[in-house]
């Protein structure tokens, strides 16, 4: 916030504090009652004890899917990687192979990040999703260090990934939504 | 006691694929030089532990030669009670292996 507007608010502050001072202690609205009985102490004690829970609540909730989030963004990034590798059909065999694990290693972490934060996941959607993309890609030999993708699993491999992608951007729109 | 296989201490920090025509540390190498020799050695209740942890990273091809390939050769079931996966870093590589396995 800029100073300028951190001054405009200043002095509509003042203004309503002025008035609320005056009003207040003149008695216009309010009759003040200078005991209060247990059940009122309770109740307020119980009010505010509350009301700091549910803050802290959410305050945790909030970091927790924070992490969450941040790891799905990751994971997408990675997804995104290999997804461009799939795209040209020339993949080269130590770097794919370096890539899936890469990969598979964020999905596992974040499939272990939901569990401890009792998060809502599709990790074993995700998972069968990757071991098929992984197949798909690795189970045949390459040629000369590289791989090259028959026209069917070149496609079966574009729209696995893109579907791996898709998930993961509904697990991180759900996930901020909850 | 049981005998311990460390894929990237006793063969390769970066396994190949499939054939040993592929070129180097192809998983039909694995299997013949390291897999099988220390999977025949096994006697009585001992049991296989492979660390698969450290390499760059397994291809399709070598785990289901190098893997598949013994749950072929010597029984499925037999193989799968005598041999462990140790994976801390990529975990869904123990289901993959048995799935290849189980095939």
């Amino acid at each position: 916030m800029s100073n300028k507007i951190k001054i405009f608010w200043i002095f509509p502050i003042v203004v309503i504090s002025l008035i609320t001072g005056y009003l207040t202690t003149q008695g216009y609205f309010y009759d003040f009652d200078y005991t209060i009985n247990l059940i009122d102490l309770l109740s307020l004690i119980a009010t505010i004890y509350v009301g700091i829970f549910i803050a802290k609540k959410i305050e945790n909730s909030r970091v927790e899917k924070d992490l969450v989030i941040e790891l799905i963004k990751s994971t997408i990034q990675q997804s995104k990687i290999i997804s461009e590798q799939v795209e040209t059909n020339i993949m080269n065999f130590n770097t794919i192979k370096s890539e899936l694990k890469k990969l598979s290693i964020l999905l596992s972490d974040l499939e272990e990040y939901q569990k401890i934060c009792n998060l809502e996941s599709d990790s074993e959607n995700l998972k069968i999703m990757f071991l098929n993309l992984k197949r798909l890609i690795t189970v045949n030999s390459p040629e000369v260090g590289f791989i090259t993708l028959s026209l069917g699993s070149h496609q079966t491999a574009k729209k696995e990934i893109k579907t791996l992608i898709t998930t993961l951007l509904k697990c991180l729109v759900e996930t901020n939504r909850n | 006691m049981n005998k311990i296989i460390n894929i990237r201490e006793d063969f390769s920090e970066t396994p190949g694929a499939r054939h040993i025509s592929d070129g180097d540390f192809s998983g039909e190498e694995f299997f013949n030089k390291i897999l099988e020799p220390k999977f025949l050695s096994l006697e009585g209740n001992e049991v296989l532990i492979v660390n698969l942890d450290g390499t760059d990273g397994f291809a399709t091809s070598f785990l289901d030669e190098a893997f598949g390939g013994l749950a072929r050769k010597y029984n499925r079931d037999n193989v799968l009670t005598k041999i462990n996966f140790i994976s801390i870093e990529e975990p869904y590589l123990v289901d993959e292996i048995t799935s290849y396995m189980n095939e």
